[in-house]
């Protein structure tokens, strides 16, 4: 049997040799982090900013006789933003990739709350890695599957015909599109809204069930608020994917309407034009950051009036 | 069940794979009572309050709440909010809507939804605090808003696991008046699970000890701390000290036990039906404020025992004062006296001493498991 001792002779710290340190220690508080961040600050440099930055410069730049060639011209610029191509494939891309992601979220939520909140830890676990395995296979040789799969001589086909119903047009068209996308982004979403899940505290689950929520409105009023960064991560992660994917649009509609990754790649085949191809790459990379600008000033506002 | 019993647990099973938690227990709540489950983590106290909440579906047994069968009536429906020692309070919620939740999901409009709530922010001196974050809120304040949320649809029931236990004492001993001021207006059912013998000697109208997925003892506070039914609750009771022996003698209103300390007289207790046969294993109990310590040289009074130890353990409560002495033949007395009797008996660790107590009070154990 254990007996409660209380200590009579808690030991103190030496508060003076605390003190002396002190100014070492901020030295090295402050060098440790620079220390350590350097390796990650020279690689985004190196192959992230400079690599941007020559992309931008590029946008200026003229293409005579298929030779680049520095300059400084505007005439890239309006041209490509002018252009009718140009504006049809960015709404085209756009609308395609804000589906996918609607269409990613809301069929992988259910597979995820299953996964996270219904699963035995060792079911649970067994589930995740069937996720990942996906993500270490190529995903073009995956596209290409899809094309085999839904084309007029397809399997599918090949099972209606044989069937005796007439055979379809599955190849080619927004559903075989999306279908792609599905491919290229599902197991990351639902791996991520897995994972949020996963994080919430159970309490707050049976909490809400305990207080008289159940079945849909478990979603709607405690699953999706309390995870919401995790959505908006996954959210934005199979936007992203599917943005700037070129391998579904070339094998599943084969490139019909054009999407932006495949217009870029037009570009430069018809004449070399890298500098209007990289006024494509800079949009695209641009829109993700003029999005977060208005999602936080909106943030900062709705703040601003509350208070 | 009893006519007047307004939770009634029969037969309640919970087995895990690999794991009995709780183990065919019975119990009869009244309504209005304020019943406290106690024992060590593991005994299945708060698996069963889960189980009266429906969030575990017991694996045998039947569990009823006022009259009707729970059976086939989910977490949701059930009428049992409970508090938890996390708190389990929405953050994404500001304060007012926490508590307005359950009224929502009742289908209460916002608008009279909110008036309640507050109301019940009111009432737990939260006034003002409504538009805040969860997180803007010390640990007290959050306890009280998760307190106002379970009694904002003004249940018949209410369910708390261990909810003071994450505050510090001060904040403890307040939210324990609350909740005792709480219990006295609102006459409902308060289950309460603690590990904690001060809350629930505070506040509890009864006291059922589990130990292992079982119910060692079930009565009100002074009796299961006086008078507990088997060597665990009077080792988890912790005041007390254990002798165990075996029976030597017994005549009309007297046992006497063989212990390692030598023979012990203790009345024999009028609620037991048999007496053990002579010879056989028995056990007493003596409490720890019955045992009075004087100087190993000072005389014990006649015909009281006598125990001879060295102090290897003290701890200090304010003005009580518990001794921790173990005996020359090896066995460890608790002692309790206030704290001034310091001032005529000074000990320390090591301080040699004898301890006495009248044979009167020590307690014959009815059962030796």
């Amino acid at each position: 049997m254990t007996i409660p001792l209380t200590p009579t002779s808690a030991r103190q710290p030496q508060q003076r040799g605390r003190l002396q340190s002190m100014t070492g220690k901020t030295i090295k508080a402050a060098i440790g982090p620079l220390v350590l961040g350097l390796p990650l600050a020279l690689w985004q440099i190196c192959f992230f900013v400079l690599p941007l930055g020559f992309l931008g410069v590029v946008t200026f730049w003229q293409v005579r006789n298929y030779r680049l060639q520095p300059a400084f011209v505007l005439d890239n610029w309006e041209r490509m933003l002018g252009s009718n191509a140009f504006q049809r494939a960015f709404v085209h891309t756009f609308s395609v990739a804000a589906i996918a992601t609607v269409l990613a979220l809301v069929l992988a939520w259910p597979a995820a709350q299953t996964i996270a909140l219904r699963l035995s830890p060792r079911a649970r676990d067994r589930w995740i890695a069937f996720l990942i395995l996906p993500i270490f296979s190529s995903y073009i040789l995956k596209v290409y599957a899809w094309q085999v799969i839904l084309s007029p001589q397809g399997i599918i086909n090949s099972l209606l015909t044989a069937a005796g119903v007439s055979s379809l047009n599955l190849l080619g068209g927004a559903l075989s599109l999306q279908i792609g996308y599905m491919t290229l982004t599902l197991p990351a979403v639902t791996l991520i809204l897995t994972f949020a899940l996963l994080g919430l505290d159970r309490d707050i689950i049976d909490a809400a069930r305990n207080l008289g929520c159940k079945g849909p409105t478990l979603i709607t009023s405690v699953l999706i608020p309390a995870i919401r960064p995790g959505i908006i991560f996954a959210g934005s992660t199979a936007f992203l994917l599917a943005f700037g994917d070129y391998g579904s649009p070339v094998f599943l509609t084969g490139s019909n309407p054009p999407t932006l990754s495949i217009l870029i790649v037009d570009t430069i085949k018809s004449g070399s034009q890298w500098p209007r191809a990289s006024v494509i790459g800079v949009t695209m990379l641009a829109l993700p950051a003029v999005g977060f600008l208005i999602v936080t000033m909106v943030k900062w506002l709705l703040k601003r009036t509350r208070a | 069940m009893t006519s007047e019993s307004y939770v009634s647990l029969h037969d309640i099973d919970m087995r895990y794979p690999g794991h009995h938690a709780v183990k065919g227990i019975n119990l009869d709540i009244k309504a209005g009572e304020f019943v406290a489950l106690m024992g060590p983590s593991g005994c299945g106290k708060s698996t069963t309050l889960r189980m009266i909440a429906g969030l575990e579906t017991p694996t045998g047994g039947k569990i009823t709440i006022g009259g009707r069968d729970m059976a086939e009536v989910s977490a949701a429906e059930r009428d049992t909010p409970m508090v938890w020692q996390s708190l389990a309070l929405f953050p994404f919620l500001s304060v007012e809507d926490n508590v307005a939740f359950p009224l929502r999901m009742k289908g209460v409009p916002p608008k009279s939804a909110r008036v309640r709530a507050n109301e019940w922010l009111e009432r737990l001196n939260l006034n003002g605090m409504g538009k805040r974050a969860v997180a803007q809120l010390s640990g007290g304040q959050r306890q009280r808003v998760a307190i106002a949320r379970a009694l904002v649809t003004q249940p018949s029931i209410i369910l708390l696991d261990e909810p003071l236990s994450a505050l510090d004492a001060h904040l403890r001993v307040h939210l324990q008046t609350e909740l005792a001021r709480l219990h006295r207006e609102l006459k409902i059912t308060f289950i309460y699970v603690t590990h904690s013998q001060s809350e629930a000697f505070a506040l509890a109208d009864r006291i059922v000890v589990m130990s292992d997925g079982v119910i060692e003892q079930a009565g009100p506070p002074r009796e299961v701390y006086r008078a507990p039914q088997t060597p665990f609750v009077a080792e988890f009771m912790g005041m007390n000290t254990l002798l165990r022996g075996s029976l030597r003698e017994k005549d009309a209103t007297d046992v006497v036990i063989q212990t390692p300390e030598g023979p012990m007289r203790a009345p024999i207790n009028g609620a037991m039906q048999t007496l053990p046969d002579l010879g056989s294993d028995a056990g007493l109990v003596i409490g720890a404020d019955r045992i009075s310590m004087m100087p190993e040289t000072a005389a014990s009074p006649a015909d009281q025992p006598r125990v001879l130890g060295e102090v290897v353990g003290m701890d200090f409560v304010g003005s009580t004062q518990t001794i921790f002495i173990a005996s020359d033949a090896g066995i460890e007395f608790r002692v309790q006296r206030l704290e001034h009797a310091a001032e005529t008996f000074p000990v320390h660790l090591g301080s040699r001493v004898a301890m006495t107590w009248t044979p009167k009070h020590a307690w014959l154990l009815p059962r030796l498991s």
